[in-house]
């Protein structure tokens, strides 16, 4: 056991007691496990017919890791990852972290300017993706900012025979193993930081919170670009000596409990939306196995919840966290039992949680004010933005802007999301990054784009626009095509110019858009009628 | 696959992804095409076609070539 030395971590990763991880890298956590299980099996990908011992997987990291230093790719330097769920990806994600590489996941389904923002953004080395994402990758590579940076078609990595010696580099807990980035509330996503001692000790933590064995395994539905397929359905079951099913988020759902059945999966992570499009399909629970599913990223619906497992016998454990808490920085307990619903859970052994004030006085039990964490799964920073960082980082505590209270028995509950932020089937959208492109359109002269409930989205986007000149929403939508990512499509453009009773977006003195009214108007005049 | 068969699939899936159908179409390609679509498109061939498809079937449907290629299995065992 490694005791973390704390001095060497900015002040809003220091938690008041001492914490201990068991490796010093993401990587010797998994040599570790493939010393002590070489024959198990610990990856399977069911679309692909691919499946891994740690063993086998091991040597394709390890062929992956020359690959890159035959690339000239070494420790320090990024590589963005432009990949599916697929063995590609988990291969390279584990060769980079062998190497003291980082890992900038990014979202295949983003439109080329995002794809080409987070390229340019986190300084990346050299850019992996696959062979059906060819065409949307030549439109990235036209941007001659992004001259010198290798972009590599995983059907032409050539793993000659390693005759160089595959020493490991020395890579410490605290240095960058990954930038997930998030959406922002200028409109551009913002890098967050991630270091080899977030991953270890989030997915440490989670691990033993739920009891996870060499015989947990996971079914990993989302996507691997986000933090919560990373870390709750990979790196937690992985800590335990466990294994993991990895299966496309698109084409699954259908089949969640056909393959819980067919490979014996006993815990995955959802998003609530997912538990409402598996109730609305009707599936019928096929298997014995699964333990528990554990569920974030969007506000539980209490029915949702109360037909999920009433149907299907199967407890649902919600937590809270943020890309920014590496994944999940508080949980109710496990077993079921324990569970407090209305309530995230407690917070995590590796992490504190404090609600603060508008002055940062943290507040009493059972007062809202903003929700703080500060621990070992704490990003480092965002990448590239000192001012953001002092704001956010401020007094040693990460201010996450979600708001809530912690009630008298330590449990926390969560009220409302940050700004206006729009939770469309787990996605994060905020509404300036569609405004922004709206704007761009020249018969728009304002416009406020909006989340309006949606039953099994959790929200979905609405804008509404004022004219300067004739427009229809049909040609509107038609200019959003390919400027944004599709999830971010608005289901309507509502015209202003056209409502009776509405003759602007609504503003306050210092002209300041007023979601909240615009929400409430949208709720009280067009709700029944879209 | 007859003609007739493959003009129903392919009206199947201009309705569900509401796009033109092509030979080269795939879920990386139509943006359209996300999980709840997909869902909804094969729901749309079982019922039409009166078909169950398998698991891994299910997995491999992800473009029309392959789509109308396992329909034309089915059929053919019918």
């Amino acid at each position: 056991m490694i005791q973390v030395n704390q001095e060497l971590l900015p002040s809003h990763q220091r938690i008041g007691r001492d914490f201990f991880i068991k490796h010093t890298s993401v990587y010797e956590l998994f040599k570790s496990q493939a010393n002590a299980y070489p024959q198990k099996c610990f990856i399977i990908f069911p679309e692909y017919n691919v499946r891994f011992s740690y063993e086998e997987l091991d040597s394709k990291i390890t062929e992956q890791a020359l690959y890159l230093r035959q690339k000239r790719i070494v420790k320090g330097d990024r590589i963005g990852l432009v990949l599916p769920t697929s063995p590609d990806f988990i291969v390279l994600y584990f060769a980079a972290f062998r190497e003291g590489i980082t890992v900038v996941p990014i979202n295949p389904d983003l439109s080329p300017p995002e794809i080409d923002y987070i390229v340019a953004d986190a300084q990346v080395k050299a850019v992996f993706y696959n062979e059906p994402l060819s065409k949307k990758i030549s439109d990235v590579r036209k941007n001659t900012g992004l001259s010198k940076v290798a972009f590599i078609n995983t059907s032409d990595i050539s793993i000659t025979d390693p005759k160089e010696k595959a020493e490991l580099p020395a890579v410490h807990y605290t240095d960058e193993a990954l930038i997930i980035y998030t959406s922002g509330t200028t409109g551009k996503p913002k890098g967050a930081v991630l270091s080899h001692l977030n991953l270890l000790a989030d997915s440490q933590v989670i691990s033993e919170w739920f009891q996870f064995t060499p015989d947990t395994r996971a079914l990993c539905i989302l996507p691997l670009f986000h933090n919560n397929g990373q870390v709750i359905t990979l790196l937690a079951p992985l800590s335990a000596g466990g294994s993991t099913v990895m299966v496309p988020p698109k084409t699954s759902l259908r089949l969640f409990w056909s393959i819980t059945k067919e490979y014996n999966v006993n815990w995955t992570s959802v998003m609530p939306s997912i538990l409402a499009i598996i109730l609305s399909l009707k599936l019928k629970r096929k298997d014995s196995s699964m333990a528990g599913i554990i569920c974030g990223g969007q506000v539980l619906n209490a029915e949702v919840r109360t037909q999920f497992e009433n149907t299907f016998q199967v407890p649902i454990f919600e937590g809270y966290g943020l890309t920014e808490t590496t994944s999940f920085a508080c949980f109710n307990k496990f077993p079921k039992n324990k569970r407090k619903f209305g309530s995230v859970g407690r917070a995590l052994p590796s992490n504190d949680v404090g609600i603060f004030d508008e002055n940062d006085k943290e507040v009493a039990p059972g007062k809202e004010g903003e929700i703080c964490i500060r621990g070992l799964n704490v990003m480092t920073k965002y990448f590239g933005l000192d001012e953001v960082n002092k704001k956010v980082l401020r007094g040693g505590w990460f201010h996450s802007g979600d708001y809530g209270y912690i009630d008298a028995d330590g449990y926390i509950c969560f009220k409302t999301r940050k700004d206006y932020l729009i939770k469309k089937g787990g996605e994060n959208i905020y509404p300036s990054e569609i405004e922004n492109v709206l704007f761009g359109h020249r018969a728009v002269d304002e416009c406020a784009v909006i989340g309006v409930p949606n039953e099994l989205l959790g929200q979905d986007i609405v804008a509404f626009v004022k004219l300067n000149s004739k427009c229809t929403e049909d040609i509107l939508l038609e200019y959003l095509t390919n400027k944004l990512a599709h999830y971010k499509y608005p289901k309507r453009i509502i015209i202003i110019d056209e409502l009776a009773d509405l003759d602007d977006i609504p503003k306050g003195p210092t002209k300041k858009v007023l979601y909240k009214v615009l929400s409430e108007y949208y709720d009280r005049r067009l709700k029944t009628s879209i | 696959m007859n003609k007739t068969e493959e003009r129903k699939l392919f009206q199947i899936i201009k309705e569900v992804l509401g796009v033109n159908v092509t030979e080269d179409l795939s879920m990386d390609t139509v943006p359209s095409w996300d999980s709840l679509r997909h869902i909804q498109l094969l729901a749309k061939i079982e019922q039409e076609f009166d078909i169950e498809i398998d698991f891994q079937d299910t997995l491999a449907m992800t473009s029309v070539k392959s789509i109308r290629n396992i329909l034309s299995k089915y059929q053919s065992g019918k």
